[in-house]
């Protein structure tokens, strides 16, 4: 019950910085246009109408679709952790009856929770008539926004360590748009580099999750395998971040507070 | 502000970069990083066309290595004071600002070098040059690249410093902080590909994309590299103006919290 409340907290802090997200929203779409423009050139130049098997009009849908994702995978929980511990703050918060992580994740469901609900709604357009399928393709969206935070919350432990965050916030962010497909489809790149990356969780999120709703209904064993993959991973990083945890509040010394 | 007391606070930060030593180390590599992933990108790009945007693939790799170049001259100069200036405002830490003999505006800005981006320029700024030995350009021609590099760094501090200065008046609008990179990373492509109103918005408006495109446009036609500098000093002139106007109705509007 208490992270259902801090879950609406986290709603109604979006709420009251409501020009945090059009900021945000704006930025996105700027990096959404990038794409979109870089590919249109592209298949200009190139004088093809087919780009390893994507027409333009294809690869607009999936340049659209992950960008429109990215408004939701955002580097909150990464830089508020390690604001809590850089502040000293995180020294409150531990002598709370809460566990830290389902405090972030709520919070940051709660800060995406309209977005999370129009995701819900698109898959569900896209994907209607596919029954199970749909369903299932939902329940790979939650675990990814979840699966996201884990990889944010991991992230953020480091700040127990660095002395400053902000160089983590471009290369996590280039890591994003080449890891998770915002630049283009995985599967446009060398064999061996697509193999190596689409099982990544940076892939899983966002890639992965995108062409599952493009194709996914048609293809329930991909679904089945990045749903699978996507759990094992949320389970390893959440163990990975425990540690990470209880190691660097070792080395944690509270000043600030 | 006297170079000597600049020498001094170039000092402090090196030993603050050999102090925390881990976290120099990461940030250097976390610098290459993110320009391995920019250049593996032109790679993908390029392997589906000859030329985008009216430049080949080494002109491509030039316009990146240039903007990065760019972007971590700024990081290396400024980053430090302004990453540090919302939580400053918030925590009352000017006071000690405002209590020295010297102009606040210019000590905060340079009061902090941050030595691991200097350790990726050692990198970046050879390899920009190397490439752009590639092509026979004149002197006047490096030399005006030198200005738009120049005028580049101050374009992008002026940007940032009048983000940040923002926290004056307004807190927790952390989204705002990420505009400038943002933004100038939305120009980091060939100016061709952008439709001709965004081309005239980015290159006379908010001239980002004679940042990017400044100098690798030298090595296609220098004329066209002239006419982009020109709004980009003009542009950067009115930005900085506009920041140290800001920064004194801002410490007006300061009130100590400490």
């Amino acid at each position: 019950m208490k992270y259902i409340s801090n879950l609406f907290l986290g709603f109604q802090n979006s709420l009251v910085y409501r020009a945090n997200f059009l900021i945000s929203l704006v930025t996105r779409l700027l990096q959404v246009g990038l794409s979109l423009l870089m590919w249109r050139a592209l298949y200009l130049e190139s004088g093809q109408t087919t780009i390893h098997g994507y027409s333009q009009t294809h690869m607009m849908q999936y340049l659209i679709l992950t960008g429109l994702l990215s408004l939701i995978f955002t580097f909150e929980p990464l830089f508020r952790l390690a604001r809590q511990i850089k502040t000293g703050k995180i020294s409150t918060l531990l002598l709370r009856p809460i566990n830290l992580n389902l405090e972030s994740l709520s919070n940051f469901v709660g800060a995406k929770l309209i977005l999370i609900g129009l995701l819900g709604v698109l898959i569900v357009i896209l994907t209607r008539g596919y029954g199970l399928s749909m369903l299932l393709i939902l329940l790979y969206a939650l675990v990814s926004v979840a699966l996201w935070h884990q990889i944010m919350f991991l992230l953020g432990t480091l700040a127990f360590w660095l002395v400053q965050m902000w160089p983590l916030r471009p290369v996590i962010s280039a890591l994003y748009l080449f890891c998770g497909g915002l630049l283009f489809p995985l599967d446009v790149l060398p064999t061996w580099a697509y193999q190596g990356l689409r099982f990544s969780p940076l892939a899983l999120v966002s890639s992965d999750l995108v062409q599952t709703v493009l194709q996914g209904p048609r293809q329930p064993q991909l679904l089945f395998l990045y749903l699978g993959l996507s759990i094992v991973w949320l389970i390893a990083l959440v163990g990975i971040s425990r540690w990470l945890f209880r190691v660097g509040l070792h080395k944690f010394e509270g000043v600030g507070v | 502000m006297s170079f000597r007391l600049y020498g001094v606070l170039a000092q402090q930060s090196f030993k603050t970069f050999l102090t925390y030593r881990m976290t120099s180390v990461l940030v250097v590599l976390f610098g290459f990083m993110f320009t391995a992933i920019e250049i593996a990108a032109g790679f993908v790009y390029y392997s589906f066309a000859h030329r985008i945007g009216g430049l080949n693939f080494l002109q491509y790799e030039i316009l990146i290595m240039s903007l990065i170049s760019i972007t971590t001259t700024y990081q290396f100069l400024f980053v430090g004071a302004h990453e540090s200036l919302a939580g400053d405002l918030i925590d009352g830490n000017l006071d000690y600002l405002f209590l020295r003999p010297l102009p606040s505006y210019w000590y905060y800005a340079l009061r902090q070098l941050d030595f691991p981006s200097g350790v990726n320029l050692l990198v970046y700024i050879p390899v920009t040059a190397f490439l752009l030995t590639r092509f026979p350009l004149s002197w006047s021609a490096w030399s005006l690249i030198l200005v738009i590099y120049v005028v580049g760094v101050l374009f992008v501090f002026a940007l940032n410093q009048i983000v940040v200065e923002i926290s004056f008046w307004y807190d927790n609008l952390t989204a705002l902080n990420g505009v400038p990179e943002d933004v100038i990373s939305a120009a980091s492509r060939p100016a061709r590909i952008y439709p001709r109103w965004l081309q005239l918005i980015l290159s006379t408006g908010l001239p980002v994309l004679a940042l990017s495109n400044g100098i690798v446009t030298v090595t296609v036609k220098q004329s066209t590299a002239w006419q982009m500098l020109v709004p980009l000093v003009i542009v950067t002139v009115l930005l900085l103006v506009f920041s140290f106007y800001l920064w004194q109705r801002g410490t007006r509007h300061y009130v100590s919290a400490n």
